[in-house]
């Protein structure tokens, strides 16, 4: 009998004990406490529902929501504004303040991490509200996956009532979300304790994560990028991971964010709003992989239809800058596949204004 | 699907065991559930992963058949040539084959000089656990040939056997037991809590740390190379007996007892100690189906030595497609040659605390082949780590690895392991697994495969 086969033998013994009152006092304490804990961890993170995804609304969300934050900005602005920025985060870094150099507009970045078209309509609904009056000119950066079938589309509203209050005519699906898997997480469990802790204490200021006008940093980036020791190739490689879950369930453009996307468009040429519209950029070696490996570029072209359809109708221009090399850009400046340094999104921008003034319009 | 998943946690397990313990099931019922749990359990990522597990059952479930003892031995042999062409075939097209494209075109490139690749080198995803359910179908009809077992008594028997989840022996398939009693659930707990927490609280905050140094191992100091070929060498044991330990728990859940796979192996007194004590299953797999026949220890020091450098070659290769773990293998086996030579020839014998020193040292500077992912890696490493860049040390520099391998060596050096620890019931021990789970599911959203997985 080998060494292991004795072990084996000596559990099977001590297992094979009649079902004592130790045993069952064992097996009833354990689930009890364990299932309890969970069951307590759940509860605390839905109800206190630090990240505002599940709109409970009870308490302050803690963690930077995008559209929270950029809603809380809008209304402290000192007055109103006449350039609007919309987007994803890959036009959260486009500054106003150098937009205004070319066109003497003032205005405010009101891109948002993973905006979908409805974002488009609802920012600007909620812009106009606010502001008072609409903006004479809108830059905006239209991603593929705003149009993606993916999921229900309150949901990307991600715990922002006053966007969602903006779009009456979109089915909200239920307002109170599921449970998802992090509401089990210590990161969220974290951010309930503190979004309680604050309750009581206060709440600390915004995070410096977008400046008063909506300029958005990447701070861990920036810092990386201003010491020399970012990697693109990682952030290449992260690209690719989240751009391959974004890709999967895109099946096709979804019907209601088309439909969102040509109220945004009547509203724009209702207040008679000059509209630059791009293709947002990736990387060249993250497009060439992510077009190969998903449906990625099947979609694309199906926007592309849609967007020339939808702007030659209007008279209205897309501006293609699919890749570095259709602005005059520089493939080293990315964070990741599809995230460019803040001054080559800046540049970006700012070639395209500057195309269209040369033009005329 | 993980074991360290909620889906697994939360719905399959319960799921799985509820099912499982419906009074009135027949015997098949039982086999039908517990198999058709293993294709769905294996299938989660890829469907098509069933497929091939499928295909290697019928194959050795038919050579299993054709291999009993009253047929020809021309029959029998042709048999066992068939269940063992598929199934390394299988590893051959699915884990090997890259391998061996890159390396025919390393060699055409040498030899020709630089120009277009030979090969293609096919992109192939390794089916999850490919490795060891072939070697678990093909022991089958190895030992069938060798007439050593019995014929399995249907089908479904020998496809539940193959695809278990949790992996067991087979006879114990022919005695399910009908009843779960207390103590095995206790005992599941204690050995699958403890499995869990050794992966999410442990071995997975020591990856977390080193996996930063190692991706620039180009900048590894000294005593940074060290830390962290220290660390890997706690997570990797963290790691994969923590997942031995989640599945004999979850065998006890179901009535089954698993084998031990792990047992204090950096306290091994030696080499042979060591693998005594690490993946007792494969270790003995490898002694049984490759060493022994080879002629084992029974023909002679060089016969000997040769048998253990080819063993723990193709074991070093068992664990994935690259030359850097066959490089692997052939440490461990040129180690336990020495050892072996040594203990015949009775020349020394050094105190048992500097033997487990050096045997843990060694095992560490295995591991830099292990965990490299090219020799130019590996030749740094060891390079850094013999001082050849120097010898500095500055601990304040990675204070949480420090401590956490600080820690992972005491654990392994002077405590029990999960095997030793199974008497306690008390209340307490059940508060603390308890707390434990819990900590294990509040850490649980990051998605962290085991590492054998990719094996």
């Amino acid at each position: 009998m080998t060494a292991d086969e004795t072990r084996s033998k000596q559990v099977l013994e001590t297992t094979a004990m009649s079902d004592n009152r130790a045993a069952r006092r064992f097996a009833r304490i354990f689930p009890v406490i364990a299932l309890g804990g969970v069951l307590l961890v759940l509860t605390l993170n839905v109800l206190v529902d630090a990240h505002g995804v599940h709109m409970t609304g009870w308490l302050r969300p803690v963690v930077a929501n995008h559209r929270l934050r950029k809603e809380f900005l809008l209304r402290q602005l000192p007055g109103p504004v006449e350039l609007l920025v919309l987007g994803s985060s890959r036009a959260i870094g486009i500054d106003p303040a150098a937009l205004q150099e070319v066109t003497g507009l003032e205005g405010f970045n009101a891109a948002v991490g993973s905006a979908e078209t409805q974002d488009y309509l609802a920012w600007l609904r909620l812009f106009i509200a606010v502001n008072g009056k609409p903006p004479r000119m809108i830059v905006l950066g239209i991603d593929e996956v705003s149009f993606a079938n993916s999921r229900p589309i309150a949901e990307a509203f991600s715990g922002s009532k006053e966007l969602l209050a903006m779009l009456p005519e979109v089915d909200r699906g239920r307002t109170y979300l599921p449970f998802d898997e992090h509401d089990l997480g210590w990161g969220r469990t974290w951010d309930s304790l503190r979004s309680i802790y604050f309750a009581l204490t206060g709440y600390p200021p915004e995070s410096d994560l977008f400046d008063a006008n909506g300029l958005g940093h990447y701070i861990a980036r920036e810092e990386a990028l201003e010491n020399g020791s970012l990697d693109l190739e990682a952030g290449l490689r992260e690209s690719l991971t989240d751009y391959r879950n974004r890709f999967a369930p895109f099946t096709a453009l979804s019907e209601e964010r088309i439909a969102c996307f040509d109220r945004f468009l009547d509203l724009v040429a209702e207040h008679d709003i000059e509209l630059v519209a791009f293709a947002t950029p990736m990387h060249p070696e993250f497009l060439r992989r992510i077009e190969a490996e998903t449906v990625a570029a099947q979609r694309k072209a199906e926007v592309r239809t849609l967007l020339r359809q939808r702007f030659a109708a209007r008279g209205w221009v897309l501006h293609e800058a699919t890749q570095p090399e259709n602005y005059g850009g520089n493939p080293e400046n990315y964070y990741d596949g599809v995230h460019m340094h803040p001054a080559e999104v800046t540049y970006l921008v700012e070639s395209i204004l500057r195309e269209r003034q040369g033009k005329g319009k | 699907m993980l074991f360290n998943s909620y889906t697994f946690i939360f719905f399959f397990l319960p799921a799985m065991l509820i099912l499982w313990w419906w009074p009135g099931l027949s015997r098949n019922q039982r086999l039908a559930l517990l198999t058709i749990g293993s294709y769905v359990f294996y299938g989660w990522a890829e469907w098509w992963y069933c497929l091939l597990m499928l295909g290697s059952t019928i194959i050795d479930y038919v050579a299993g058949r054709r291999l009993a003892p009253d047929k020809p031995h021309r029959e029998r042999l042709a048999w066992l040539l068939v269940s063992l062409a598929a199934n390394l075939g299988l590893l051959a097209v699915f884990k090997y084959a890259g391998l061996m494209a890159r390396s025919v075109n390393l060699v055409a490139g040498w030899v020709s000089g630089s120009g277009p690749e030979l090969l293609e080198v096919p992109d192939i995803i390794l089916p999850i656990g490919i490795s060891f359910y072939t070697f678990q179908s093909m022991s089958y009809t190895i030992d069938r040939y060798r007439k050593r077992v019995p014929e399995t008594e249907s089908l479904l028997e020998f496809a539940a056997y193959v695809a278990m989840f949790p992996q067991l022996i087979a006879d114990q398939l022919r005695a399910i037991p009908t009843r779960l009693t207390a103590s095995r659930v206790a005992l599941g707990l204690h050995f699958f809590i403890f499995g869990l927490s050794k992966k999410l609280l442990v071995a997975d905050p020591i990856a977390r740390a080193i996996d930063p140094l190692l991706k620039h191992w180009e900048w590894l100091s000294f005593g940074d190379a060290w830390l962290s070929m220290t660390g890997y060498s706690l997570q990797i044991y963290f790691d994969f007996s923590g997942y031995s330990d989640m599945a004999v728990g979850l065998g006890l859940w179901l009535g089954f007892q698993l084998p031990q796979n792990f047992d204090s192996p950096y306290q091994a007194l030696g080499f042979s100690d060591f693998w005594r004590r690490w993946h007792i299953t494969l270790s003995q797999w490898l002694r049984d189906y490759l060493y022994i026949p080879m002629g084992g220890n029974r023909q002679g020091l060089p016969r000997a030595a040769a048998a253990i450098l080819v063993t723990m070659l193709l074991g070093g290769l068992w664990h994935g497609p690259s030359w850097t773990f066959a490089a692997w293998g052939l440490f461990h086996g040129l180690l336990l040659a020495l050892e072996h030579a040594l203990h015949r020839l009775k020349l020394w014998s050094p105190p048992a605390v500097l033997v487990r020193l050096a045997t843990f040292i060694a095992v560490v500077l295995g591991w830099v082949l292990f965990r490299a992912d090219s020799f130019p890696m590996a030749a740094h490493l060891w390079w850094v780590m013999v001082g050849g860049t120097g010898i500095a040390f500055v601990p304040e520099a990675q204070p949480f690895l420090l401590v956490l391998a600080t820690l992972g060596i005491t654990w392994c050096w002077m405590a029990r392991n999960t095997w030793d620890g199974t008497a306690s019931l008390r209340p307490r021990r059940a508060v603390l697994l308890a707390l434990l789970f819990m900590a294990c599911v509040l850490v649980m959203t990051r998605p962290s495969p085991f590492l054998y997985f990719r094996f």
